[in-house]
């Protein structure tokens, strides 16, 4: 579980927001 | 709509989550979507494999994996591919809007707020199972590459949410 744990990354969606885009900005980020 | 980015995809394996494969074969049991009228309803590449999320106690979140997939819309692959290929999986935890208000108000731990997504993980690939690499490849070392189409059936958390152990149930 820890490694999972660390493997999400706490998001902040927008309205109309696309869930695809914010993997692609965590992929970006990790 | 989401692409798959298989080449830079993260491969999960057995020492990052415990994984237990289970195979059946592909297409044994298959739906279709027919709808009335000649449109078909657009639907999203993102989808989950189970009804089922698993509670997080530590941070009021429930957790699960959802998949993504492409290639659904051609007439081609759909003959057998039917809900797309070449899966990706990331996990996501969903929590209740307002919490901590529901928390004081809710005497029961049941509200009414609407579940909002919190976290979400890099998009990531299961490992292919040994046993179909060495038939296909006739080699003895352990793939670097994942199926095309794999899913998780089920997920189960043992013991703590932070320091216990998660497994997996694949589908291949």
């Amino acid at each position: 579980m820890e490694k999972l744990q660390k493997m999400l990354v706490e998001v902040e969606v927008q309205p109309g927001q696309e869930v695809a885009d914010l993997m692609r900005k965590i992929k970006s980020e990790v | 709509m989401l692409k798959n980015h298989r080449g830079s995809s993260d491969i999960i394996d057995k020492d990052e989550v415990e994984d237990h494969g289970v195979a059946v074969e592909a297409g044994a049991e298959s739906t279709t979507h027919h709808r009335l009228g000649s449109a078909r309803k657009p639907m999203s590449n993102i989808h989950g494999t189970n009804g089922y999320l698993v509670p997080l106690p530590s941070s009021s979140e429930l957790l699960w994996v959802l998949l993504t997939s492409t290639g659904r819309n051609t007439q081609r692959i759909q003959l057998y591919a039917l809900h797309g290929h070449h899966y990706t999986n990331a996990f996501f935890a969903i929590a209740r809007q307002q919490q901590q208000q529901q928390q004081s108000n809710s005497s029961d731990g049941i509200g009414k707020d609407p579940f909002i997504l919190k976290r979400i993980s890099n998009e990531f690939l299961f490992r292919a199972l040994l046993k179909l690499c060495q038939l296909e490849r006739r080699t003895h070392q352990a793939s670097n590459d994942g199926d095309i189409i794999k899913f998780a059936s089920g997920l189960d958390v043992h013991g703590s949410d932070i320091d216990g152990k998660s497994w997996f149930y694949r589908m291949v």
